[in-house]
């Protein structure tokens, strides 16, 4: 069987590498999003997927059926999509790129499997999931809509992010809040707005630095972290008479933090600073973001995605290790320390199966993903897809035969 | 310490799972003063423990909780020291214990010292049902009696002549080396004890006889191919599940197919291991019995019964067979222990057809058959076919007297 | 004409035949699987086969039928839909050889096309035979049993002898394998389900102690796809040899290198087992056929068993044994035991075969089974 796929991933190498250096060379604007999507869907369909579909929000799906309707394997790859209005990911320059690896090794597993003829138990289903930073309603409309109806058994799910050939288990969570300060703000400062703003917001964002320094941590996935992300002032207003301003807060969080706990650690917070002034009102709350998606769906999407770990016993976790590393692979088990993936939904929430798995390193930004890279992950992404819902043949090898 | 007496007595212990088999035999003589069996050791039943103990021409019936076999040492031992009471040659000199799986060490009998029984740790998990207890019981005899001299007699010594192509399985040098693979054998006792009576009994030179010997017992079984007083080979491989169909073992199998039954079925290797070594078998496939006896008794009512005597004397013919090609025809066939002496009708279907292989069994001896060594082959038979039974205490004190005399000369 | 096809998921090989004296003879051509993956190159490959010939029929070797395919099946329709039924039995097989056939179908749709099965022949194993000793559960839950192999080979050696002979036939190919024969009917068959029992071949095992297997997975943690890879790919001549070589160039070095000659010794002694196992089965002993594409190359290994059981009367001629005939004794006169070996190919006994099934009109023939 390893021989097998082995044979087959050789017959795929030329096709990858020119779908690779297309993709890789796509300079994906917000505006472009469909001609990219067009492109994927176009490779599926050439590469002889049983279906392809978009659904409404955008999705790629890619379907090879199963021999019987048992059990399905999910592998999910995502599409950084950047916010039409901002033009740049917060932070980075530009979208890096590096989904564009984990979208062609899931195209081109689907491929494989459906080149080595290797009977599945049930459906391989490929998605590319575009995703706006943050939010996370194409899964969940992936789940709500196409897999709802399929009424599928779905016993894992593969996220093909960059993992460095490692098994990744989870990851903390991370979301995005304001903390929004009202009040008369400028009533004891000279009347030089600038200067009594940045006063008056000071304190706030010193303590959520300090704050910022002490959070907790956790042996597997690491410490939270919170980063001030943006500061909007929006006072001043001569009728109404009061001003407001607010502090955007990107938080990592371990699963022993909540939503709720961190809102109010940050209410507390901010009342503490404010404490010798009565009339200032301070609240928090969970952001979120009005999305119109390429296909022309408009939703609000609340910026939280959860922490999540699965246990390394889990059957398809053992599983899917002992399929990496029977086979050459030096694999481990990992946690993502900055990545957030699809899992925050699939396993916090779901609790379907999920692991990791892919090439190139979140650690480091200079890692270039080639095309050999690329075929070591779909090769390990075939594995786990066949030891996870392939019928396995015993006894027997191609040179027998 | 030498043994300045002209006999030794030899308190014979061979455990098995449940039971602990045992005889005084005095040496170089072979006489038997004692013999017994505690049986249901150790086992957390309803039913309580019995030991049977013969002695002085008596026999005694004891009831009593024994929870394992060292508590079972201790009242035989009891038992014994009642009679040596009422008859002073009932004592005993030295301890012998049969090993059923030593793996590739002890390829003779050896006296048990710290080395020998770091040694037997070490192959704890070879035979992981029947090694711990017998350990288990030589240590208690160790830190208990320090002043009697212990053997043990392993089962699969005499295997151990087995040549290279037939106890070399296909698979890489590197894992026959670093597991030590190899068709070990076993029954190697009895099989190397019905070889000699048998030559015994028909006056002959065992250096010169081709022997293929069938040990067919309630439990295991396996059929040896003996050449010369030498086993050359035996139907037990590494372990005693390969080979004839047994009580619940399956034997000969294809190892694609415990594969495919693990993955189809979800079983871990230890449910998988359970299935092939205790529910196939007989068991497997009659369901309602594991004994071969109650087929026998059922053959002609029920299918299930007839199809599992086939294919248990369609495997016993095939290695008699396979045998006979290696011996170049064998001049003794001997059948033993509880199915080989217990059931006429086994061997005349385990004979039948056989002639073309100089094998020809006289069906009214074969049928008249009650107790003793016997000749059933029919005149014109060009290999004698015998039953014997086994005795595996005596050759186990023949064995450890051999030994003790080695040891003795050799200071 | 008529062409053979025997596919395997590396490469197809396809026979034709061309008339010569004394018959027609086999032109075998080979071509890798992956190059005849669409239609139209598979289309141009056969034509380019075919020349100016009218293709009349296509056979092809296939090698697992289940329990459904008591002979050669023409293919259409009903034989797609059973031989679906297959895949969990034959995983990696079964898919591959359908999509095969399908597309032969579709890109040659008047000729006729006929499926000659390895394993039909063995249908007709006696129970006793054909049952492993295990639960019943476990059979009926998988319908695992001895399904046999080399079908074909051995069903054209029992035709050369009269029905009450009592033949053993032996194969050599990828695989040996070995069959005794009574009444134009198997009785027993050393290769069952896979070739984890049976005889060893170049990487896989052979008869092995199941308990080795328990060993290792309960003592030493080796799961069952470690073990099976290990039993398939890494043991039989490769593993006790090391050399990773053909066992055409392996035999020249046997009796040079102590480790080849070792594994052919075992190689030997498993043969002897099953010929030990056919003949008690049959009671007795009166052919014995050697065939099977690399018989002519194992003389040597032939040559030395029969020399082992000379005792029964089998008198074996020397080497070399140089004959044009395809069919030719091995032993001499006064021997009692005859033996012959049988150079006929796959593909002569499959075109002899197809030439019996009335393939001019495309129809299907109800399977027996």
């Amino acid at each position: 069987m390893k021989e097998l796929i082995k044979a087959k991933a050789k017959g795929l190498n030329g096709p990858l590498c020119k779908f690779f250096s297309k993709v890789k060379n796509f300079d994906l604007e917000p505006a472009r999003t469909a001609e990219f999507m067009e492109l994927i869907s176009a490779e599926m369909i050439a590469l002889d997927f049983d279906k392809v579909i978009k659904d409404k929000s955008g999705n790629l799906i890619g379907v090879i059926k199963g021999y019987t309707n048992k059990e399905s394997v999910i592998l999910l790859s995502h599409i950084d999509i950047m916010p039409a209005n901002n033009g740049k990911l917060e932070g980075r320059q530009g979208p890096r790129g590096d989904f564009k690896a984990g979208v062609v090794s899931s195209v081109y597993t689907g491929a494989l499997v459906k080149r080595t003829m290797l009977p599945l138990k049930g459906d391989l289903i490929i998605c590319c999931i575009p995703r706006l930073e943050c939010c996370d309603y194409g899964i969940k409309y992936l789940f709500n809509d196409f897999l709802k109806t399929g009424k599928k058994n779905i016993k894992g799910v593969i996220l093909c992010e960059p993992t460095d050939f490692n098994l990744n288990l989870g990851h903390k969570g991370r979301m995005e809040y304001e903390i929004v300060v009202k009040g008369r703000l400028n009533r004891n400062f000279v009347e030089n707005r600038g200067m009594n703003m940045l006063g008056t917001m000071f304190p706030l964002i010193s303590e959520l630095e300090k704050v910022s320094k002490e959070l907790p941590s956790d042996l597997n996935l690491g410490r939270s972290g919170l980063r001030i992300k943006d500061v909007r002032y929006s006072g001043y207003r001569p009728q109404g008479g009061a001003d407001e301003f607010r502090i955007v807060v990107d938080r990592m969080f371990i699963p022993e933090e909540t939503e709720g706990s961190i809102l109010n650690r940050a209410k507390t917070i901010a009342k503490a600073v404010y404490k010798q002034k009565p009339d200032v009102m301070v609240s928090t709350l969970l952001a979120r973001e009005r999305v119109k998606t390429y296909t022309g769906l408009e939703l609000v999407s609340e910026k939280e995605l959860k922490p999540w770990f699965i246990e390394s016993h889990q059957p398809f976790v053992t599983g899917s290790l002992k399929s990496l590393t029977e086979n050459g692979f030096k694999s481990s088990f990992g946690y993502w320390k900055k990545t957030v993936t699809e899992g925050s939904y699939t396993y916090a929430e779901l609790k379907i199966p999920t692991v990791g798995f892919g090439a190139g390193s979140e650690n480091d930004l200079d890692y270039i993903v080639d095309e050999a890279k690329v075929e070591k992950a779909v090769y390990g992404q075939t594995l786990i897809v066949h030891r996870n819902i392939g019928v396995p043949t015993f006894g027997w090898s191609c040179d027998d035969i | 310490m030498t043994f300045s007496k002209s006999r030794v007595n030899i308190l014979v212990l061979n455990c098995g799972s449940s039971s602990l088999k045992y005889k005084i035999i005095m040496m170089p003589s072979g006489t038997e003063l004692v013999r017994g069996e505690a049986e249901r050791v150790g086992i957390k039943a309803e039913d309580i423990s019995v030991i049977t103990h013969y002695a002085r021409g008596k026999k005694r019936v004891i009831k009593t909780p024994l929870a394992s076999h060292s508590t079972a040492l201790k009242k035989i031992l009891e038992l014994i020291a009642d009679d040596a009471g009422k008859n002073k040659n009932i004592t005993f000199d030295i301890f012998a214990h049969r090993y059923v799986h030593p793996g590739p060490f002890f390829t003779r009998p050896a006296m048990v010292d710290k080395v020998v029984l770091r040694k037997l740790k070490e192959t704890l998990r070879l035979a992981a049902i029947h090694n711990p207890i017998i350990y288990n019981l030589i240590e208690f005899c160790h830190n208990e009696y320090h002043g009697i001299k212990q053997f043990v007699v392993s089962d699969t010594a005499f295997h151990r002549t087995i040549p290279r192509e037939f106890a070399t399985y296909a698979l890489s040098l590197k894992i026959i080396k670093k597991y030590h693979i190899r068709k070990i054998g076993f029954h190697g006792i009895s099989h190397r004890y019905v070889m000699e009576e048998a030559c015994k009994f028909l006056k002959k030179d065992r250096g010169a006889q081709r022997i293929i010997s069938c040990h067919l017992g309630a439990g295991g079984s396996s059929v040896s191919a003996i050449n010369g007083g030498r086993s050359v080979n035996n139907s037990m491989g590494f372990t005693p599940l390969e080979g004839l169909l047994m009580n619940t073992r399956c034997g000969d199998i294809d190892p694609g197919m415990v594969f495919y039954i693990m993955a189809k079925e979800r079983f871990s290797a230890q449910e998988a291991e359970n299935i092939f070594n205790n529910k196939s078998g007989v068991l497997g496939i009659l369901s309602s019995s594991s004994d071969l006896r109650d087929a026998i008794k059922d053959m002609d009512k029920n299918s299930r019964a007839k199809m599992a005597f086939n294919i248990y004397t369609r495997r016993v013919r095939s290695y008699i067979s396979f045998y006979s090609l290696i011996l170049k025809k064998a001049d003794i066939l001997v059948f033993t222990d509880s199915l080989g002496t217990g059931s006429a009708i086994l061997r005349q279907a385990i004979c039948e057809n056989a002639a073309f292989l100089g094998i020809q069994l006289n069906k009214e001896k074969n049928a008249r058959y009650n107790g003793g060594i016997s000749n059933i082959s029919s005149r014109e038979s060009e290999t004698k076919i015998l039953i014997v039974p086994t005795d595996e205490e005596t050759m186990i004190a023949r064995e450890s007297y051999k030994e003790l005399i080695r040891n003795v000369n050799g200071c | 004409m008529l062409m053979v096809v025997d596919y395997s998921p590396s490469d197809v090989r396809i026979w034709s035949f061309r008339q010569a004296r004394g018959g027609r003879c086999p032109v075998l051509f080979v071509k890798k699987s992956d190059e005849i993956q669409d239609d139209k190159s598979l289309k141009g490959y056969i034509n380019s086969i075919a020349g100016k010939n009218k293709i009349d029929a296509i056979s092809f070797r296939v090698l697992f039928g289940g329990d459904y395919f008591a002979g050669p099946t023409f293919i259409g329709a009903r034989f797609f839909s059973r031989f679906a039924k297959l895949i969990d039995l034959f995983p990696f097989y079964v898919p591959l050889t359908l999509e095969m056939l399908k597309k032969f179908q579709r890109v040659f749709p008047g000729i006729p096309l006929i499926a000659f099965f390895e394993t039909s022949f063995f249908l007709r194993l006696p129970d006793e035979e054909k049952y492993y000793a295990l639960p019943f559960e476990y059979y009926r839950n998988s319908k695992i049993k001895k399904w046999g192999f080399h079908g074909i080979f051995h069903e054209a050696n029992a035709g050369y002898f009269p029905a009450k002979d009592k033949t053993i036939s032996v194969v050599f190919d990828k695989q040996t394998t070995i069959c005794a024969i009574c009444d134009k009917r198997p009785l027993s068959i050393s290769l069952g389900y896979t070739p984890l029992e049976g005889v060893m071949s170049r990487t896989a095992c052979g008869a092995l102690d199941p308990g080795i297997v328990f060993y290792l997975m309960n003592v030493h943690n080796f799961s069952i796809y470690e073990i099976d890879e290990m039993l398939k790919k890494e043991s039989g001549f490769k593993g006790l040899t090391g050399y990773d070589m053909e066992l055409n160039d392996m035999l020249k070095l046997n009796g040079k290198d102590d480790k080849v000659s070792l594994a052919f010794d075992v190689f030997r002694s498993q043969i002897l087992k099953h010929i030990g196992d056919g003949i008690s089965v049959m009671g007795g002993l009166n052919n014995m056929v050697f065939s099977g594409n690399c018989a002519k190359a194992f003389s040597p290994i032939i040559y030395s068993t029969l020399k082992k059981l000379s005792f029964l009367g089998i008198n074996v001629l020397h080497l070399p044994w140089d004959s044009n005939k395809n069919f030719n004794g091995i032993t001499s006169g006064e021997s009692k035991i005859q033996a012959y070996l049988n150079k006929t190919g796959l593909a002569e006994i499959i075109l002899q075969k197809s030439r019996h099934m009335k393939y001019s009109g495309k129809r299907e023939k109800a399977p027996k089974a």
